[in-house]
């Protein structure tokens, strides 16, 4: 176990090379950039040729591309992340005061996407072709097929036209005033959660029902233990290996759902930043946060890997 | 059914053709008093420039004055409805009892995090700057130059003009400044400052024919212009134009000025209170202003501005829906579907919305220099085919068929009533003239249709792009459509690597945007367009004071540029509308960008607001 633990910790900075040269070069690819948006801003007679070189001479675009990464990179792994090429701010005073409320965000969504998930997979599947079970089944396919943009939209115009009531603006912090900071965050995390325990519903089911056909299961209620005991302590071990699995790639979905949940609900975090950013051609923010979020992805993953062997004693790490 | 479009919204919207007649006037005023002020006149008898533009002013007023009886009698129910909707507002106005302090102004805006007027891009970067600094002219409503730190200028020749700093105007009372006195020597820095060798400063070719600024005493500010250039005053009172503070440049340096919101420390109304980045501004009433109220009382009537971040459009309505607004943001392209929606769900009273005098658009430009467009008759085709109200009508349901200037760009751009009379821009059986012309033009450039490339078109402009490549087709002109997210477009653009590409524009306040848009070499001049006889009009039409001069060198340009070379297709024009609340009282749209940006020392909220 240590020593898989040890070799998977050894690949992690190769792995965050290889996707550093990755994302560099993908933005890259990007057509525009914040000189052309600086240059075409609208108003007359302020671009030339010179004003181009400059500016391009002004934030290092002048160098070639390997040039460039091997300064990026370089600044990065000593931990200056470099400053936003549009606003000038220090992009790690930036994510310093836009991850916790980021983090916040994805710990609600977990507190709701887990045991709504898992729970609607579990009764599901043991009310099995009954009217909860056919209700359960419609709902999480209602929430699969219904993108959490238009529900957001939505959770904002349904209470302002039946009630006139529209969500507290502005963001406040949580260490602040926390009862208005959840209720700030609760629909924005409901609904970035809603279509991933979407998903877990139905692979928890779908697990439940075959581990319920199972010979030690049939052995469990022979032996007369409640059915409570026989579901949650011998059934659903057994059906957790797929869905931590799903439970770790949330991490990813949730990412992705704060970007879209941030941006309509007005939270600053780090995936409204990754919005701002991208907008305006802003590379060096939108590379360190995909550097980040990309090293924290694999790390979650590492993680997962490792909770199998927990989840089933059969799992031996080599 | 009543023909629907953006003139008829407008007047439902509370303003009437007269109302418009008024404010073309107001512009028309602008205008006048720039070159009145700018030019002087021959005998250089030394009448002072405000004189001269109030003459002018009442001259043109009375025009309008005239212009709008006789729309009276034409279309007297309009007018009856306008003169109940201000007999409403006199009412609101008396039953408000008069200005009233206090209030913390309710607003939505973008935060872009720049601090430095120099380096601001656009209105919305960071509006809160807009209320802290203050400019040395500015343009109020109708883009007219009004006087604000200094005087309106005296007008010495076409070369030389004095503005004169007010005594009374001080600095912020904050560290360094700590309430000292604005005088010239701060206003020549301001204004130089802008135009210092530094790549991020964008605004530093509007002062490129000036020769000198010096200050000659303390409060007195000469400009020394290296040529006659028209609309020098225009610049010196243009958006941005916000004075910084020597002291602190000196001090921090350019890049800490615009990234440090603790160094914005101006002499504008309000002071920088606090501010959480891409949450809330919070800004206070600047108790040493240096304005004051008719009545003599100290402006502003407002205790200051709680500017909340980066609202999304459907949250934005339904923060103001849900009262904890005072401004709509501005609607872009004529597009009223907002304010629609509020007075949907609010009533028709929830919001009053005033046309912004800044003109946007969308055209249509052309490289001239990339085949088969090198040809004009190909790009006059096209320039017939283009179905301007059929585009405005079907896809924008706002706005005007625009020309090479701007119709708010009074008296110079051409309006509706003159452009539909022209080939391109009419409709119903001319425009089958103008198809067939466009036809036989097409068929005489023996153009290669297996060549034709692309046209790109603006993802916000997806429907006016499809109804320009039908438009095309009517003619037989075959094109495919390339949609381009905005910065691919203004990428493409700003690099000339397009042959045809639909994006906006915006207008100015004086004509001589077309110089640096179509002048051989010039900066907007995307399309590569050169041609001498051209070149030497939009020269004369920058160094030519007078409306009446000038306007007769436009409408020459205008009239050629169509006629014979329609270098870019311009076909829509429409004015972005300022929402708010009725509560707020003596508004007058400036030409700020989003309403955070507008000039509002003079407004206050009467008794009725319940924010």
């Amino acid at each position: 176990m240590r020593n898989y633990i040890f070799r998977r910790l050894m690949l992690l900075p190769i792995t965050v090379i290889l996707l550093s040269i990755f994302v560099f070069g993908l933005i890259r690819l990007v057509p525009g950039s914040v000189i052309d948006a600086r240059l075409a801003s609208g108003f007359p007679g302020t671009a030339n040729a010179d004003d181009r070189a400059k500016l391009e001479a002004h934030f290092g675009l002048d160098k070639p591309v390997h040039v460039q990464y091997v300064t990026w990179i370089g600044q990065v792994f000593s931990g200056d992340f470099g400053t936003s090429w549009l606003t000038k701010e220090d992009i790690l005073d930036n994510f310093g005061r836009r991850m916790p409320v980021t983090i916040e965000l994805l710990i609600l969504t977990l507190v709701i996407y887990i045991p709504l998930g898992i729970g609607t997979g579990v009764w599901s599947a043991v009310r099995q072709n009954r009217a909860d079970d056919y209700g359960i089944r419609f709902v999480t396919i209602l929430f699969l097929a219904v993108p959490n943009f238009w529900l957001a939209t939505l959770v904002i115009i349904v209470p302002l036209v039946l009630w006139g009531y529209a969500p507290p603006v502005p963001y406040v912090q949580l260490w602040e005033e926390p009862e208005t900071n959840l209720i700030q965050m609760i629909v924005p995390a409901a609904i970035a959660a809603l279509a991933g325990a979407a998903v877990l519903g139905r692979v928890a089911r779908s697990e439940m029902l075959e581990v319920l056909r199972q010979d030690y299961v049939r052995t469990a209620y022979s032996k007369g233990l409640a059915d409570r005991v026989v579901i949650l302590r011998h059934a659903l071990r057994n059906t957790m290996i797929p869905l931590i699995t799903l439970i770790g790639l949330v991490f990813a979905t949730g990412i992705a759902g704060a970007v879209i949940v941030e941006q309509i609900f007005a939270i600053p975090g780090m995936g409204r930043y990754l919005v701002q950013s991208l907008l305006t051609n802003d590379l060096p923010v939108v590379q360190v946060w995909m550097l980040v979020f990309g090293a924290a992805f694999i790390l979650v993953n590492l993680l997962v890997d490792i909770s199998y062997g927990i989840f089933d004693p059969r799992i031996r790490f080599q | 059914m009543a023909e629907r479009n953006y003139w008829t919204r407008m007047k439902r919207n509370r303003m009437s053709r007269r109302g418009l007649l008024r404010a073309s006037a107001r512009a028309g005023v602008g205008a006048a008093g720039l070159a009145l002020v700018g030019c002087g006149d021959d005998d250089d008898d030394g009448q002072p420039a405000a004189a001269q533009v109030q003459q002018q002013q009442d001259q043109v007023e009375q025009q309008a004055e005239q212009q709008a009886m006789q729309q009276q009698q034409q279309d007297a129910t309009a007018e009856e409805q306008q003169e109940q909707q201000e007999a409403v507002a006199q009412a609101q106005e008396q039953q408000s009892g008069g200005p009233k302090y206090g209030g913390m102004v309710q607003i939505w805006g973008e935060d872009g995090g720049l601090f430095d007027p120099a380096v601001t891009i656009h209105g919305g970067t960071d509006a809160s700057i807009f209320q802290c600094f203050d400019f040395v002219n500015y343009m109020d409503a109708g883009n007219e130059i009004t006087d604000a730190m200094a005087e309106l200028p005296e007008v010495v020749d076409e070369l030389n003009f004095i503005y004169q700093i007010k005594p009374d105007v001080h600095w912020q009372d904050l560290p360094p400044l700590n309430g000292r006195q604005f005088t010239a020597e701060d206003a020549v820095f301001g204004y130089e400052r802008f135009g210092q060798d530094n790549p991020e400063f964008v605004y530093k070719d509007r002062y490129v024919l000036v020769e000198k600024f010096e200050a000659v005493d303390n409060l007195t500010m000469t400009v020394k212009a290296s040529e006659p250039f028209a609309p020098l005053l225009v610049a010196m009172a243009e958006t941005g134009a916000l004075m910084v503070a020597r002291d602190i440049v000196d001090q921090y340096g350019d890049a800490e000025v615009s990234s440090n919101p603790d160094l914005v420390v101006g002499t504008g109304s309000m002071m920088l209170d606090s501010r959480e980045p891409d949450v809330e501004t919070v800004l206070k009433r600047n108790p040493n202003y240096y304005r004051s109220a008719p009545d003599g009382g100290k402006l502003p009537y407002f205790d200051g501005y709680n500017i909340i971040w980066g609202l999304d459009d459907a949250n934005r309505i339904a923060q103001y829906i849900a009262g904890n607004l005072d401004f709509h943001h501005l609607q872009w392209y004529g597009e009223l579907r907002d304010i629609e929606t509020i007075r949907g769900e609010a009533g028709e009273d929830s919001i009053v919305a005033v046309p912004n005098p800044v003109a946007f658009g969308l055209a249509t430009h052309i490289h001239v220099n990339r085949e088969p467009y090198t040809d004009p008759r190909v790009r006059l085709a096209l320039h017939h085919a283009v179905d301007r109200p059929g585009i405005i009508a079907t896809t924008l349901g706002a706005g005007t068929i625009g020309g090479p200037v701007a119709e708010t760009i009074a008296p110079y751009g051409w309006g509706i009533e003159q452009l539909s009379q022209l080939p391109g821009y009419r409709s119903e059986a001319e425009r089958e003239a103008d198809l067939e012309e466009g036809r036989k033009l097409l068929d005489a450039s023996g153009y290669d249709p297996s060549t034709v490339p692309p046209m790109e078109v603006w993802d916000w402009a997806s429907d006016q792009g499809q109804v320009l490549q039908q438009n095309f087709r009517d003619i037989g002109y075959e094109v495919e459509i390339l949609e381009q997210t905005t910065n691919d477009c203004l990428a493409a653009r700003q690099n000339h690597e397009f042959s045809m590409i639909t994006l906006g524009q915006q207008a100015a306040a004086d004509p001589d945007l077309l110089y640096n848009d179509l002048h051989t070499g010039a900066g907007q001049n995307y399309g590569e367009f050169s041609d001498p006889e051209i070149d030497a009009m939009l020269v004369k039409g920058r160094t030519t004071f007078g409306v009446e001069n000038r306007k007769a060198i436009y409408d020459e340009i205008q009239q050629k540029l169509l006629d014979e070379h329609a270098p870019r297709l311009w076909w829509h024009w429409s004015l972005p509308t300022v929402g708010h609340r009725p509560w707020l009282q003596g508004f007058r749209p400036t030409p700020g960008i989003t309403p955070t940006n507008q000039v509002m020392n003079e407004c206050w909220f009467d008794e009725t607001r319940t924010i």
